[in-house]
């Protein structure tokens, strides 16, 4: 069991932590899979096939073990299959920037988890564009910043539970480049041993 | 506990000095940072202070050495040493990831790397920066496009090594209090439990 680990990212909106799942799923097969999280809202166009919308096959919020409001939707998060991956030696990466529902998980999955906080530098300029690209109404676009902001709150206050800070600068490349290093590290045992 | 040993790493202006302030004004009866002297072949600048001594060639029993840029540093993990048994905690500005992984692999678990993050500075703030420190001419030129490169260089080191650092400050251009918060968590060795949203 060496190595294996349930990965939480969590992160701000725009953090990259979306393409960051799925360049695990398309890249990073060998090293960890990515846990589905249930939704109560529609399915979105830029949501991958790690959110399981309320509109999709296979869609059961009801079965979630761990389950939290965002944006007033229900997420939910079904923790028995996480721990049948574990148990195959599976890892696990998983998006989640509740803190309660990062609680729970903390709690238990215990000395299983490594929590990552991904930091990206946006500018509300970013914020207008990405609104703009994907259809957000301003009120949204507003309320993503004030959960950048909060969730960076959120690492100030919290920095002791961090594992690692994944720091997404510049290029998408470079924040998959972290994780898979990290990745690499926990599998070789140079990682979290202390 | 608070840590025994600190290492620092980071880009030029991403808040170094402000970094050492803090942990100087957190310092208490289990914590006492001093800034331990590293020896540098570079030539003087005008804002140098006790931590860096300009020598013509790193002293032989420097047994920390690297070199960035044509410019070669030194320290002795000795006086590291001598500083934790006078139970103060040395710390140590480095911007080499192999010297971070000798200081971590001497002192084991007493040692906290840490990266303090800053957006890579433009070349504008860059310049303004060494007008503050007196490095370089006044003008714009090669000089500066050679920092910021570096500043760039620095930051991909802890792309690369990001599994070798215990600790990231976050210097995002929000508070001095955010920055000092972060700095006080770690320091106080406060219990890693996630705290509500406020």
């Amino acid at each position: 069991m060496r190595g294996v680990r349930l990965y939480i990212v969590v992160g701000t909106p725009g953090s990259g932590k979306d393409e960051l799942v799925r360049a695990v799923r398309i890249l990073g097969e060998t090293h960890a899979g990515v846990v589905p999280k249930h939704t109560s809202r529609a399915r979105q166009a830029d949501d991958g096939d790690e959110m399981i919308c309320s509109d999709d096959e296979g869609y059961d919020l009801a079965s979630c073990q761990i389950t939290y409001a965002n944006f007033e939707e229900r997420y939910g998060i079904r923790t028995d299959q996480v721990w049948d991956r574990l148990r195959h030696g599976v890892s696990q990466v998983l998006v989640v920037s509740n803190a309660e529902a990062i609680r729970e998980l903390l709690a238990e999955f215990d000395s299983f988890v490594t929590l990552l906080y991904v930091h990206s530098v946006v500018t509300e300029a970013d914020f207008t564009r990405q609104a703009e690209e994907r259809g957000y109404t301003e009120e949204y676009s507003r309320e993503r910043i004030e959960k950048y902001w909060d969730a960076f709150d959120v690492y100030v206050r919290n920095i002791r539970a961090f594992d690692h800070v994944l720091i997404h600068a510049a290029d998408n490349e470079d924040l998959y480049d972290q994780i898979f290093r990290l990745f690499r590290a926990y599998e070789r045992g140079l990682a979290g041993a202390g | 506990m608070p840590p025994r040993v600190l290492t620092i790493t980071g880009p030029t202006g991403s808040g170094k000095s402000e970094l050492v302030r803090i942990l100087g004004e957190l310092a208490s009866d289990d914590f006492d940072p001093v800034l331990v002297t590293k020896f540098t072949t570079r030539p003087p600048r005008s804002n140098d202070g006790p931590e860096v001594e300009c020598v013509e060639e790193i002293p032989r029993d420097c047994d920390i050495a690297y070199e960035q840029y044509g410019v070669r540093y030194g320290l002795k993990s000795q006086t590291l040493w001598d500083l934790v048994a006078a139970g103060k905690s040395p710390v140590v500005i480095i911007n080499d990831v192999r010297a971070v992984e000798d200081i971590k692999n001497q002192f084991a678990g007493m040692a906290r790397a840490t990266y303090i993050f800053r957006e890579a500075p433009s070349y504008e703030r860059l310049l303004s920066l060494s007008h503050e420190r007196g490095v370089g001419s006044s003008e714009p030129g090669a000089e500066y496009g050679k920092r910021h490169l570096k500043a760039i260089m620095i930051h991909r080191i802890y792309i690369e090594n990001v599994q070798l650092f215990d600790w990231v400050i976050l210097n995002v251009g929000t508070t001095i209090a955010q920055m000092r918060a972060q700095v006080e968590q770690l320091v106080r060795g406060e219990a890693p439990v996630i705290k509500e949203i406020s």
